[in-house]
């Protein structure tokens, strides 16, 4: 067994860059940065298309949960099917960075009602 | 001559791998391709018997360039007592760290440079991995053909592989080592980790695609002034002392210095690509397409595999001929200006370079009125040019036209000869036109394609070169082949120090990067798929497996080199025109010959005339003629004409010279082809007695020193009238046996050692990447006759032919030293040093060299080459050519560098 050295913790980010492909990794939607938060995300469902996106554990689960609820829809033709899951899982994508950006405006426009109501 | 015309000739083929798609449409996995900031930078000391064994090294470990820990390790197995203690001495009063060389190759090698993705920085990389290996191996899958080496017994460690390309250039990786790199949740939804290949950067390879030049550590510390400087030591091998410690250690400094010099070099180029992916200059020129945003050909159109063996059928390399061999003439020597991107520019192929793809068409009645009409003059007009991206399929009918034969029944070289051939075959338009330039006589014409680019590249951008906004390209709208060689001129007249990076862009991004092909060997044959001229697809089993690179374009490699061919044909018929013949021309240069009866001045006056003609071709800012008068022309440091000689013996091999006010030459510029393989007789400071020291640095008139000599001797024999008896006597070392240095660069080159490996431990062992010294054996013929010959009266019939063996020894620097330990690499059996061939034997024919491609040029013919007339009637499908042929033109043996036969002949 390897004897635990100075490097170890450096090591393991350095793994988490080699799993992630880049040493600049932050969520696409929160912008959470570190890196042993983050994962890999499959934009258009894993069995339909390969394009990933860097997401963090919190925000995966909540494109995930979208992906789960689509599991009934389908086409006759797989590429169409390829398509419509595709744009959905973009749509997601966005309406989750949307309301990121609406809530930092929010923060910055010191808007307490519609925080209120978002809460 | 003696020698039979050949009846078949070769053409280059199209091939890939059925099962795998074109490099260009690979889908690359999402890899982390950037280094952490921590550098390791290393350099070994190694035994000076044939192993060259680890003795010491020392190491640096830096972070963000900033020395966090520098330390020594050693192979316990290697070093005695004193040494150690010595060594021990050294570290402990100067705070460095001391480790054996297993717990450096875990604690440091591995654990920076894999675990920590640390940059692996070294002078010299293949050397020096392999000196820290335990084990090595073949290495497998896209590294075949290179060597796997392990640094760590545990299989959970990487292995090391590395793959010979060049004297300049090695693959370096590490293989993916056998644990799980995939978290489970990522395997559960299909994901991969690309495993690490590491970060390598060999200064060595750095320097040289940065410098375009080769250089030694010694050399590069010069060219860069950095302020360590490799010192020169004599104690390799000897005790560990103080001195030869402070050296090593300085070795580790010099070459992070130069690294740091490199880098910063680099940086200016503002590229994406990471230092780590640059191996060559032609690297340099893809990641500047790259940033431009120019996706490559295969990645933008799917060209039917028919149509690329089409244009690759009529691919030739540069023309190099001797048209007046073995005599003394005067001459003008001349060359083209930056001949490709010149050419390029001309047709304007940079709109094939940023296009979508290209298109194709009939266009044979064109071609037929264009080629009837067309005159030498219509090729003063750059206009013109752009009507050859044309291919031809002509009834070849004695027509002056590249023919790829074996003249001399082994080995296919390219000349331009007349062909005879009843089947239609494939020729650029340029090479159509040439022909009737240089005969009279219009080939007949059977089909011809007319080839033009699609709509240009959506998303291309504008690069400033070194982030100066005057050096600014914008693909959308300038001729980057012109742009660049402007800028060059630019930089030239401004004394800026960017001129030589400028330089280097152009030539990398102006022909190489287009008709690059991989090739792989396989151990057991594999299916390929063959596309000749005729469109047809042949699935053939073969070891020889090419594919294409990924900038791979080869209908501009076949345009460009075809179009270089046509200027020297037009430069040579203008020449004619004149009234002046030519000695020798190369690619793209061009020595013009005096001739008989007419004055200097006049010769003069008609080479300027030559030169001249091509000024309204110039499509550069700088006014002024492409065709140029070389420096070796002038006197030193003037612009005066002087009196410059030519003496060529064939193809490549000539030399330039003055006389002095004795009668003497005074060489300006040889030729090492044919000999830079040779390992040096003697050095510089014992030359050759009664040989005048060089008027210009050695490397500038390039060849070396023995080299220099044996041309001075060749050349006096020559003006004092005996051409064909040129005395080898002149210095003592030449009746020593002629050695060659071999690298042991792949399995298959180190496997000449297994005889001396196999009795000795593996740290005695001659290691990969160690050297060799390769000897020939004489031709049964010329050996001495052995004493006791006595018929077998038990044998009847014919004796056995005997094969020659093929001398081998662990490298040593003397020639001498190498042959006492000769022996036959397949059989193992010892090699008497009075069968090995002496440099005498080497080089008793050099002065003679015949050109097999010519009608009259054989061992004693001199003067005017005639053309051959090769009638054909058959064809066969090569691969690359450069594959049998080492880079000073000598045969290569060895399984590695053979050139692949893929189709037999056909009818």
């Amino acid at each position: 067994m390897k004897m635990n050295t100075p490097h170890t913790q450096a090591a393991r980010l350095e793994q988490a860059y080699r799993r992630l492909g880049t040493r600049n990794p932050s969520c696409v939607i929160c912008g959470e940065s570190y890196a042993h938060a983050l994962e890999l995300h499959h934009i258009g469902e894993q069995a339909f298309h390969d394009d990933l996106a860097i997401v963090c554990r919190n925000c995966h689960r909540k494109l995930s949960d979208g992906q789960i609820d689509r599991r009934q829809l389908s086409s006759p033709d797989r590429r169409t099917e390829t398509i419509g899951r595709y744009l959905l899982g973009l749509s997601d994508l966005f309406r989750l960075i949307a309301n990121t950006l609406s809530s930092m405006a929010r923060e910055l426009l010191s808007d307490p009602e519609s925080r209120e109501a978002e809460e | 001559m003696s020698l039979e015309t050949p009846r078949k000739i070769a053409l280059r083929a199209y091939t890939h791998k059925p099962t795998v798609k074109s490099p260009g449409k690979h889908k690359v996995a999402k890899r982390l391709d950037e280094a952490s900031p921590w550098t390791l930078v290393w350099d070994t000391e190694t035994s000076t018997d044939p192993s060259q064994s680890l003795r010491v090294s020392f190491y640096q470990l830096r972070y963000a360039g900033t020395l966090k820990e520098e330390g020594a390790f050693y192979d316990p197995a290697r070093l005695n007592d004193d040494d150690l203690a010595g060594l021990q001495a050294y570290c402990s009063a100067r705070g460095l760290r001391l480790r054996k060389l297993a717990a450096f190759n875990a604690y440091v090698f591995i654990e920076y440079g894999y675990d920590l993705n640390a940059t692996i920085v070294g002078f010299n990389l293949p050397f020096d991995i392999s000196r820290i290996a335990t084990h090595h191996g073949p290495a497998r899958g896209s590294m075949r053909g290179g060597f796997s080496f392990q640094l760590c017994k545990s299989r959970h460690q990487p292995r090391v592989q590395v793959k010979h390309l060049s004297r300049r250039a090695s693959l370096i990786q590490f293989s993916a080592p056998w644990k799980q790199e995939t978290p489970r949740s990522m395997r559960k939804r299909e994901i991969k980790v690309a495993s690490t290949t590491g970060y390598f950067v060999d200064v060595k390879t750095f320097a040289a695609a940065l410098l375009s030049s080769s250089h030694s550590l010694a050399s590069l510390c010069e060219a860069l002034d950095v302020p360590t400087r490799k010192a020169a030591s004599e104690e390799h091998g000897g005790p560990l002392t103080e001195t030869y410690l402070d050296y090593a250690r300085d070795d580790v400094q010099a070459t992070w210095e130069c690294y740091a010099a490199l880098m910063e070099r680099y940086a200016q180029h503002e590229l994406s690509t990471p230092a780590h992916r640059i191996i060559s200059e032609a690297s340099i020129g893809k990641a500047y397409l790259k940033d431009m945003g120019i996706e490559p050909l295969l990645a933008c159109q799917e060209v039917p595999p028919a149509m690329f063996g089409r244009i690759m059928g009529t691919f030739y390399g540069g023309r190099a001929e001797v048209r007046l061999r073995r005599v003394v003439t005067e001459v003008i020597y001349t060359d083209f200006k930056s001949m490709y991107p010149t050419v390029n520019a001309l047709m304007g192929l940079w709109r094939f370079v940023t296009a979508e793809g290209f298109a194709w068409q009939d266009a044979t009645t064109q071609t037929r009125e264009f080629v009837g009409d067309v005159s030498r003059a219509d090729f003063q007009t750059p206009a013109t040019w752009r009507e050859l991206t044309t291919l031809v399929k002509i009834r070849p009918d004695g027509d002056v036209l590249p023919v790829r034969a074996k003249y001399d029944g082994k080995v296919n070289t390219i000349g331009l000869n007349h062909l005879t051939y009843e089947g239609g075959l494939w020729f650029t338009l340029a090479d159509v036109i040439a022909a009737r330039f240089l005969s009279g006589k219009t080939p007949e014409i059977l089909e011809a394609i007319r080839f033009t680019p699609e709509s240009p590249q959506k998303g291309m951008q504008s690069k400033h070169l070194f982030g100066n906004s005057n050096y600014r390209i914008d693909p959308n709208c300038d001729d980057a082949f012109t742009r660049l060689i402007d800028l060059r001129d630019e930089a030239k007249a401004n004394k800026d120090p960017n001129q030589l990076a400028i330089k280097i862009l152009a030539n990398s991004t102006s022909y190489g990067i287009y008709i690059e092909v991989l090739r792989d060997n396989a151990p057991k044959p594999e299916p390929l798929n063959v596309f000749g001229p005729d469109g047809n697809c042949h699935e053939i089993q073969s070891t020889a497996l090419e594919e294409p690179g990924k900038r791979f374009h080869p209908l501009l490699g076949t345009l460009i080199t075809g179009a270089a061919r046509l200027m020297l044909a037009l430069a040579e018929a203008e020449a004619k025109a004149q009234g002046l013949g030519w000695v020798f021309c190369d690619t793209d240069s061009l020595a013009l010959a005096r001739p008989e009866g007419i004055s200097r001045e006049a010769f003069h006056a008609k080479a300027r005339r030559v030169i001249d003609w091509f000024n309204p071709l110039n499509p550069y800012r700088k006014p002024g003629s492409i065709l140029q008068m070389e420096d070796v022309n002038f006197a030193a440091h003037t612009r005066d004409l002087k009196p410059l000689y030519a003496f060529a013996i064939s193809a490549k091999r000539y030399a330039l010279f003055n006389l002095d006010a004795q009668g003497r030459p005074v060489i300006r510029k040889a030729s090492a082809h044919g000999l830079g393989h040779l390992m040096a007789p003697y050095v510089e400071d014992d030359p050759a007695p009664g040989v005048p020291a060089p008027v210009s640095p050695l490397p500038q008139l390039g060849v070396n020193r023995w080299q220099y000599d044996l041309w001075y001797h060749i050349i006096r024999a020559a003006l004092e009238g005996n051409p064909n008896h040129v005395p080898l006597d002149y210095h003592r070392a030449l009746a020593q046996p002629a050695a060659s240095r071999y690298g042991a660069t792949s399995p298959d080159l180190l496997a000449w050692m297994r005889h001396y490996n196999r009795d000795q431990p593996y740290s005695a062992q001659v290691k990969p990447f160690g050297f060799m010294t390769s000897l020939t054996a004489l031709p049964p013929s010329q050996r001495p006759m052995s004493e006791d010959v006595e018929a077998d009266p038990n044998k009847r019939g014919r004796p056995k032919k005997q094969s020659n063996p093929k001398p081998i020894a662990p490298f040593e620097r003397e020639p001498d030293k190498a042959a006492a330990q000769a022996f036959d690499r397949e059989t193992g059996e010892l090699v008497s040093v009075e069968v090995l061939q002496t440099y005498e034997d080497a080089l008793v024919r050099y002065h003679l060299s015949p050109e097999s491609k010519f009608e009259n040029a054989d061992y004693f013919d001199r003067g005017e080459t005639v053309r051959r007339h090769v009638m054909a009637n058959s064809v066969e499908l090569i691969g690359k050519e450069a594959n049998g042929v080492g880079e000073f033109g000598e045969r290569v043996g060895g399984a590695t560098k053979q050139q692949g036969v893929f189709a037999p002949p056909t009818s």
